[in-house]
């Protein structure tokens, strides 16, 4: 069974999963942010391009 | 003529494939991590380390990742600045700020685990200062990039600052033999094969796994950002001429 018990070395162990869960988070947020906002903006130029509100089948996630 | 994958060089076939990729690959980066991290909270503390040796099952694979994304930056620079591709330009792109995040995730690991292990946050040793050039390549290769207005010519320049980097990846995995550190020797990757206990290297590999995973959607979805990108520019540009 896991042990969360880290003692006296509390203080370092769960700071660097805390860092590293923070990391992580902000990678995820960042890049799918990135890739939606960059999408709706490349569904609306082409929108914007053709006259057409159409979005094709691979226009529907990041 | 070295044949550049056909892969790269289409991406509408990327796009298709990376649909459906990033989502699966990282479910399984969810899962491995899952199993990881049980197995780290599961094994006894060390008898030198203590608790403290639960920090190498995120410290490890964060180094080894941030070596292998730029690794991964590149093969995709050298295959923009010879094919001319753009999928792998924005490969490149895309692996700069992940291979970033890794590297200074390591950095911070591994001050966390040094304070109460050798006494001390940070020491100019070989392989920490080489972990800090790597930090240093990738935000000079981000720096470049946005610096350069025109992006065909940010991507050449930024590409060969990337491949001069390439010549840090042996030194930081020799530098613990090269010279001598404070930092202990490879544990994993040895000729007479991994020097740490089935219990450890089991959360260890299954961890490195995740890494690898998490890095593989991660770097797919921001591949496919960049290509949103480029196409709402072109698209734009030709609204803007018309």
């Amino acid at each position: 069974m896991p042990d969360f018990d880290a003692g006296a070395y509390g203080a370092y162990v769960w700071p660097a999963f805390a860092v590293t869960a923070l990391v992580f988070a902000g990678m995820i947020i960042a890049s799918l942010g990135h890739a939606r906002r960059w999408r709706r903006r490349a569904e609306q130029a082409r929108a914007n391009e053709t006259g057409s509100e159409k979005i094709g089948p691979d226009e529907t996630r990041p | 003529m070295i044949p550049a994958p056909a892969f790269l060089s289409n991406p509408e076939r990327f796009m298709a494939f990376s649909r459906w990729a990033a989502p699966a690959i990282g479910a399984i980066a969810v899962l491995l991590a899952a199993a990881g991290l049980w197995l780290a909270f599961s094994a006894p503390p060390d008898y030198q380390q203590g608790a403290t040796v639960r920090i190498m099952f995120i410290h490890v694979p964060a180094a080894w990742i941030g070596m292998f994304a730029y690794l991964c930056l590149g093969v995709a620079s050298f295959l923009a600045l010879v094919f001319r591709h753009a999928l792998a330009d924005a490969a490149a792109a895309a692996a700069a700020p992940l291979g970033a995040a890794f590297t200074l995730l390591a950095l911070v690991t591994g001050s966390l685990w040094g304070r109460p292990m050798w006494g001390t946050w940070w020491v100019w040793d070989a392989r920490l200062t080489s972990v800090l050039a790597l930090f240093l390549l990738y935000i000079a290769y981000m720096a470049l990039r946005g610096a350069i207005d025109d992006e065909a010519k940010a991507g050449r320049a930024a590409a060969i600052l990337a491949l001069v980097g390439l010549v840090n990846l042996p030194i930081i995995h020799w530098s613990v033999n090269w010279w001598n550190t404070l930092h202990q020797g490879a544990s994993v990757f040895r000729k007479d094969g991994p020097a740490m206990p089935p219990v450890y290297l089991w959360p260890l590999a299954l961890m490195g796994l995740a890494y690898l995973a998490a890095f593989g959607a991660l770097w797919l979805v921001r591949i496919r950002g960049e290509v949103w990108r480029r196409r709402a520019v072109a698209a734009e540009l030709r609204v803007a001429r018309a």
